[in-house]
């Protein structure tokens, strides 16, 4: 068997990736983002910046919110569940993992590294953070700490 | 390589490695990523359709053309807040001009974990034969 075609882009590893560096993006640069994402979404700067590196380097992610958790979902397709490593430490993500593919030659078959962190904004359940893998997309859910909840405050009965 | 694009199936101009059809009367899709081999007796296909599931996949050969339409199942819950978003909620397409000398009745197909594995098999008359020199 030898790689004929393919469309996907080569190996590309940056330093400069938003959701690590700057952090959980903030909902204001959510505004933006999503304007720049309507404009240009499929400019070749924007897809050499975004994360749509299948085979290697920086796989796609979304990122959202609700009251209780933070989620993290992240496109790994044809991925074997146990090659996936999915790690916590000191308020950064850190998901990896390596699947078997083409080279650049066609003729042989190498081992493809992925890689993404995603720098958490506050404090998470670290001891409770959950993942799933299904279709080739990963969710991690991570818990707001108990005093990072948006918390309903019960008002006590007068004596 | 030269050989090789001309057998090979090959995504319609049109519908190239990137979305087409920014206007507001027809929809927006998005071309998946893929991969063509070759061997002696096949050629396989990878296309990466994370978060597609079995249902949501379309995949017909008519003629020569083998045409794939999906879209991803998943739709986010209401109370979740979009933070950030690479990926889009678009539908896949891929269209795919088929070289001649396939047994298009005998195409395979397996979709796991967001991956479609196609392969076509060559007819026999066009496989490649190792010819012993006496």
């Amino acid at each position: 068997m030898r790689l004929i075609e393919r469309n996907l882009p080569g190996a590309l590893f940056s330093h400069r990736d938003p959701i690590f560096q700057s952090g959980w993006p903030q909902l204001s640069d959510w505004a933006r983002n999503f304007d720049r994402l309507f404009n240009s979404a499929f400019d070749d700067d924007f897809f050499g910046y975004r994360g749509d590196r299948l085979l290697s380097g920086r796989p796609a992610t979304d990122l959202y919110e609700d009251g209780e958790n933070f989620y993290v979902r992240m496109d790994l397709p044809g991925m074997e569940k146990e090659a996936i490593n999915v790690e916590m430490e000191r308020g950064i993500l850190t998901v990896s993992g390596s699947r078997r593919g083409f080279g650049d030659d066609g003729k042989e078959e190498r081992s493809f590294e992925v890689r993404r962190s995603v720098r958490l904004p506050e404090a998470i359940a670290e001891d409770h953070v959950k993942a799933a893998y299904e279709d080739g997309v990963l969710t991690v859910t991570l818990p707001k700490r108990e005093e990072a909840r948006a918390r309903r405050v019960m008002i006590e009965e007068g004596k | 390589m030269a050989f090789g694009k001309k057998l090979i199936p090959r995504p319609d101009e049109e519908l190239g490695a990137r979305p087409v059809n920014r206007g507001v009367t027809e929809r927006l899709v998005i071309a998946p990523d893929y991969e063509i081999k070759e061997s002696d007796d096949a050629f396989g296909v990878e296309i990466f359709l994370p978060g597609v599931r079995r249902d949501d996949l379309n995949l017909s050969v008519e003629g020569r053309e083998l045409v794939l339409t999906a879209a991803r199942s998943w739709k986010k819950p209401d109370d979740w807040t979009p933070v950030w978003s690479e990926t889009a909620d678009l539908d896949y397409r891929l269209h795919l001009s088929l070289p001649e000398g396939l047994e298009t009745e005998k195409v395979h197909a397996q979709l796991k974990d967001g991956v479609l594995r196609l392969t076509l098999p060559k007819a026999k008359q066009a496989q490649r034969r190792k010819i012993k020199i006496e």
